[in-house]
């Protein structure tokens, strides 16, 4: 990512590599896919306003997911989650695509059942592919903190998925 | 385990993308230098709302000194804030709200203040045709007449006409719609100039024409807030514009923020803090347990250290609310606080775990503690009693922790 004001063609590609996931994310953090729609528009908007805050160093998918994750956070204190309390169902997911139609859907379920603070550790490192360092930094915690909700994610995940998957970790 | 979850999430949620429609919206925001578009916030589609209850009876409001006395049920530290805070000496009220009353010792910040009730600025209304595009979405709501218990509450007590009105029409599949005006506070609490984060805000309609909220910010509070003998409060409220129609068989909703805003401020004076430090060993399973407290009535820390294996086991333990039951959940060694004067015990707000040190925030008791007594979690056991609801029981009180 090029230092300084960002073009339309590097916003572009941003929205190209990441959009998708970024939505996805805010999607199973809102519980809500129009207000995920919200935060992830907000989310590349305050891309543009602090493109010069990036730090080469970072990467740049941690970098969108942590502006992300505060958008949605903000979203969240707001009028309409004080009043109302969601759970997203899987039943409210968009319908996938035919050629990636999962055939058992017995992980989302353990995945989507565990408490929220376990279940958001566990799909940043495992579905989004970031690592402990920078799941403290988007989530605002320390990196030990981060490191215990994984172990007890996958320490509630296990009972439940016992003889389902084989590879250990 | 990351390949299955992996592939089972990018399976399920590859039907959402982002459009072309929006990926061109965000493009002219971002350099067309038009109007940014606003946020908006839509009730959600499709999704069960579960409603949360909020309304406290007015005769409450008469009951109580300040407004912490609305939140005090079954939680002793609200208890013991309601009895202590002190009135804010108000420097700045506007039309939308007013800061009330606030407890700051130097370790904890808690603030009430009031706001506008929705329920009084209730209006009916029925959408343009532009406007029923933009209430695209219907909601699924499953309260009888509409999702906003509060406020439904509200209206009920205090405007019946407007709530029969709107009641009957549902009931008989008749279109009816209506706006209301709703104050929120921003997310950012400004105490001496700094900014304080809060961890937990809660709000009931009193049914007196305003909102009651409080708000109680993170603790340890920083340096610079914890030294001050009086601190400069200030909080800024924003304005949404929040319509409500029914067409005869689906509800829509949707929320637009109004340029309406206003900061309020008042001083707040600090008061004598109590806390003592507390301190224990034990031994349990053959490891030692050294325990060191910070205790006062509002919050209680412990640090732990310990040599136990922590590696996770099966614990019996009943949600008491929900019945479940977490006996085949694997749990790591962990501790709760038995609060001897009433018997019951108490789950960790926070847990931090580092090695074999553990750190546990608890909720106070609502009193200065003299003592405290830790319970091992697999020390604890669920029965039901004849009403048929879970409690859970410290069995064996002396395998506790017990600090002095």
């Amino acid at each position: 990512m090029a230092e300084g004001t960002i073009s339309a063609e590097e916003l572009t590609r941003l929205m190209d590599s990441y959009g998708d996931d970024l939505l996805r994310t805010a999607a199973l953090y809102l519980g809500d896919p129009a207000l995920a729609e919200d935060a992830v528009q907000e989310t590349f908007l305050k891309v543009c306003r602090h493109y010069q805050r990036y730090q080469p160093l970072e990467r740049e998918k941690a970098w969108l997911v942590a502006i992300c994750l505060n958008t949605c956070r903000n979203l969240r204190r707001g009028a309409w989650f004080r009043l109302i309390n969601r759970r997203l169902a899987l039943e409210d997911i968009p319908e996938p695509s035919a050629e990636m139609r999962p055939c058992d859907d017995t992980v989302l379920r353990a995945v989507m059942g565990l408490p929220e603070k376990y279940r958001e550790a566990l799909l940043l490192y495992y579905w989004q592919g970031l690592k402990t360092r920078e799941i403290a930094q988007a989530l605002r915690v320390p990196e030990s903190t981060v490191s215990v909700r994984l172990k007890r994610a996958r320490e509630r995940l296990k009972p439940m998925l016992e003889g389902w998957y084989c590879d250990e970790e | 385990m990351r390949n299955d979850i992996k592939q089972a999430f990018d399976a399920r949620m590859s039907g959402m993308r982002l459009s072309r429609a929006r990926r061109d919206a965000i493009l002219r925001a971002a350099f067309d230098k038009e109007r940014m578009p606003e946020m908006k916030r839509k009730l959600p589609l499709g999704l069960a709302v579960a409603l949360i209850l909020l309304i406290v009876a007015a005769a409450a409001v008469a009951a109580t000194t300040n407004l912490f006395g609305l939140f005090t049920r079954q939680d002793p530290a609200m208890e013991y804030v309601a009895q202590h805070a002190l009135p804010a000496e108000t420097a700045k009220a506007g039309a939308a709200g007013r800061i009330d009353s606030a407890y700051f010792d130097g370790n904890s910040l808690y603030l009430a203040f009031s706001t506008p009730s929705a329920a009084a600025s209730l209006e009916s209304w029925t959408p343009d045709e532009a406007m029923m595009r933009e209430l695209d979405q219907p909601v699924m709501i499953e309260d009888p007449v509409f999702g906003f218990v509060s406020l439904r509450n509200a209206l009920d007590a205090h405007a019946p006409d407007k709530y029969r009105a709107i009641k009957e029409k549902h009931d008989h599949g008749e279109p009816y719609g209506f706006w209301f005006s709703l104050w929120t506070p921003s997310d950012h609490f400004k105490a001496g100039g700094w900014d304080v984060p809060w961890t937990e805000m809660g709000q009931t309609d009193t049914g007196g024409g305003f909102i009651a909220w409080y708000v109680r910010f993170e603790t340890p509070l920083p340096d610079k807030i914890a030294r001050e003998e009086e601190l400069d409060l200030r909080l800024t409220l924003h304005q949404q514009h929040c319509y409500v129609y029914f067409d005869g068989s689906r509800i829509y909703a949707r929320a637009f923020p109004q340029e309406g805003r206003e900061t309020v401020s008042a001083m707040i004076q600090k008061t004598a803090g109590k806390s003592v430090t507390l301190a224990g060993c034990a031994s349990f399973r053959g490891a030692e347990i050294q325990a060191e407290a910070w205790a006062a009535p509002t919050e209680i820390r412990v640090t732990l250290r310990h040599g136990l294996d922590n590696s996770p086991r099966h614990f019996p333990y009943v949600d008491p609310e929900t019945g479940r039951d977490f006996s085949q959940t694997r749990e790591p060694f962990d501790f709760v606080l038995l609060d001897e004067r009433t018997g019951a015990l108490i789950q960790p707000a926070q847990t931090e775990q580092e090695g074999q040190t553990m750190r546990l925030v608890f909720r106070g008791l609502g009193y200065l503690p003299d003592s405290l007594a830790l319970v091992p979690q697999e020390a604890v056991t669920p029965y039901q009693d004849e009403a048929g609801n879970w409690h859970n029981e410290a069995q064996h009180p002396e395998d506790a922790v017990r600090l002095k």
